[in-house]
């Protein structure tokens, strides 16, 4: 279960790729390189934090059919930064509890790699 | 040279048996003040750390290799309850103290007070006078003072500037660092030595009075014949079982979460043990400056406001690497993306509040413990102002902009008569602040009373012989600062009655 198929990491791509797009200087989420954070992170995340993300990943990739009709990975790129901006915005807490988490983890991953640090004006590793 | 005597867990791959006089659980300041004590009284010790070692010059730079390779759970431990709450503690050689801010204080007088208040015979057990004299050899020891100026980088020098426009008692952090150069990486572990966490001081001082530190190895239960503690079973991280014999006795020193989770676990549930549990809880405000601060460099934690420091809030300057720094930024897509190009001029702060709400540690499932608490109101109403403080202080230090973080009101505030009204306006509700953990204490109670404390006075199990509990879990309350230095001073003076 630590694992994510094929079809998973697609949904858990388009929603990191959302949360953290590329632009003001840096490569975002799609553009560095984070093969080796996932690999350490099927080993090292916590159950409740590998469950936490899994579950945010599939909800936020087909909660979207309700209101949009379409799952996420196939929303516009400006319709997915409204959704994701909405449910940051939420009243209800386990939603932005999933977008905070969504972004912690996104920021652990792209502050791994070596070519976002020195972007973003941090020492390198 | 390692100066320290090692014994790695990774390459116990069958049954391992041991003997020793005693068997120190946690190489944390708790069980490394301890082990130093003992050992240097001649006892053979063997302290077990579940953790790994890892040497400075292995320390990651990036938050998430530090994360994945020293802290328990990665950092994602959570206590639950109607605010779910993030707690941090180390799992490596040294414990908390390799992953720390630091940070050293005394037991403030008055807290040392309202604990003998409660248990008279407290002040006959552990003197005042004595408690005041340990802590100033741990001072000496680990060369705890205030941090100097020319290293602690803008981050710190900012708050100095807003404490004093506010007219707030503030200071430079006073620490157990020797040589620090301001790098900035203090909570991923100092990468040239110059904290001196455990692993580079007392548990240097116990290996070279003879004991020895095995790691990698989860306890899993103190055994017990007739009522007296005999040693400690656990499974090393080569997978095989381990036994250490303990003739004299079993020293406790694993924290206020993972102590009473193993008295539990053991079947050891005399008296409140796991109720009782007190913490520091608290939130973090992000403020912006038009020049480049670069929050990332400077010492990691070197100054604090202590003027509300009565009224339960102590407010420190917060640092992080840049990750942690970036998931701070508010909003999410291209409003995130966004923020991250000001990465550099965004600066940290952070509340701790003395809670006065008591929560309970279990046993939980696969071997963790189970942290339970509900805020009182009168908390998060500490929390709400430390929030307006902060906001206010960092305006004055010359802000262009905080984000308070706090759902339902004002993302961003420039005006300092804006965030002046947070106290009236902003939220009771928890669930609305940014809230994390520091500090845990009270789960073995230390106390005269059997049926009110875990522990006695001497930090002796009530009910099990030759089984003593010497880190802040014996502490009858929290303490509204940080702890470290009253562990190392109470531990020492409780292992020195076990030696004795």
């Amino acid at each position: 279960m630590r694992h994510w198929t094929a079809m998973e990491r697609r949904w858990r791509d388009a929603l990191f790729n959302a949360a953290l797009p590329a632009g003001h200087g840096h490569p975002g989420w799609a553009g560095a390189e984070t093969d080796a954070f996932w690999e350490r992170f099927a080993t090292a995340a916590p159950p409740l934090l590998a469950l936490g993300l899994r579950t945010t990943v599939w909800l936020f990739t087909w909660l979207p059919l309700f209101t949009d009709l379409r799952p996420f990975p196939s929303l516009a790129t400006e319709r997915r930064d409204a959704w994701l901006r909405a449910a940051l915005a939420s009243d209800q807490y386990l939603a932005r509890q999933m977008v905070e988490t969504l972004k912690l983890v996104a920021c652990l991953g792209y502050f791994g790699d070596p070519a976002v640090r020195r972007a973003l004006g941090g020492p390198s590793p | 040279m390692n100066a320290l005597k090692l014994e790695d867990g990774t390459a116990i791959r069958a049954p391992h048996h041991a003997e020793c006089d005693f068997v120190v659980v946690g190489s944390g300041p708790a069980g490394a003040a301890a082990a130093r004590v003992l050992a240097r009284g001649g006892a053979r010790v063997i302290v077990v750390e579940e953790g790994p070692y890892v040497p400075p010059e292995h320390f990651p730079e990036d938050a998430f290799g530090a994360m994945a390779l020293m802290y328990r759970e990665m950092g994602a431990s959570v206590l639950m309850g109607r605010v779910p709450m993030p707690y941090i503690q180390g799992r490596v050689v040294g414990g908390t103290s390799v992953i720390n801010g630091s940070i050293s204080w005394r037991l403030p007088r008055s807290v040392y007070d309202g604990w003998v208040a409660g248990d008279a015979a407290l002040a006959d057990a552990v003197p005042w006078t004595a408690l005041e004299a340990v802590t100033d050899e741990v001072e000496r020891d680990l060369n705890i003072a205030p941090t100097a100026d020319d290293i602690a980088g803008p981050k710190n020098l900012l708050m100095h500037r807003g404490a004093e426009a506010l007219g707030l008692e503030h200071r430079p952090i006073s620490r157990n660092v020797r040589g620090c150069r301001g790098l900035g990486r203090c909570l991923q572990g100092c990468p040239e030595g110059h904290k001196l966490s455990m692993e580079r001081s007392y548990l240097v001082d116990a290996s070279a009075a003879g004991a020895v530190i095995l790691h990698s190895v989860t306890v899993t239960g103190v055994d017990v014949a007739g009522e007296r503690a005999t040693g400690i079973t656990g499974k090393s991280a080569g997978g095989a079982t381990v036994q250490i014999r303990a003739k004299r006795g079993v020293v406790l020193a694993a924290s206020a979460v993972q102590t009473p989770a193993l008295l539990q676990r053991s079947g050891i549930r005399h008296g409140p043990v796991g109720q009782g549990f007190q913490c520091h809880p608290g939130a973090s405000v992000t403020g912006f400056w038009k020049e480049p601060v670069c929050m990332w460099t400077g010492a990691t934690q070197g100054h604090e406001v202590i003027g509300l420091r009565q009224e339960g809030l102590k407010f420190e300057v917060l640092g992080f690497d840049l990750a942690m720094v970036a998931s701070r930024i508010k909003g999410v897509g291209s409003a995130f993306s966004a923020g991250l190009e000001r990465m550099a001029h965004a600066v940290n702060w952070g509340v701790a509040v003395r809670a006065a709400a008591r929560g309970r540690v279990k046993p939980g499932w696969g071997g963790r413990a189970s942290v339970t608490m509900d805020l009182h109101r009168d908390d998060v109403a500490k929390v709400r102002r430390g929030v307006r403080i902060m906001g206010e202080m960092m305006l004055a230090a010359g802000a262009q902009k905080v984000t308070p973080g706090v759902h339902g009101w004002h993302a961003e505030v420039a005006d300092r008569a804006v965030m002046a009204r947070f106290e009236e306006e902003g939220p009771l509700d928890g669930r609305a602040y940014p809230m994390a953990v520091t500090h845990m204490f009270g789960t073995c109670r230390m106390g005269a009373d059997r049926a009110r404390s875990v522990v006695d006075l001497r930090g002796a199990h009530h009910h099990v012989a030759a089984l003593h509990v010497v880190d802040s879990s014996v502490f009858p309350s929290n303490t509204g600062v940080n702890p470290q230095t009253s562990i190392l001073a109470l531990s020492t003076l409780l292992a020195r009655g076990m030696a004795g």
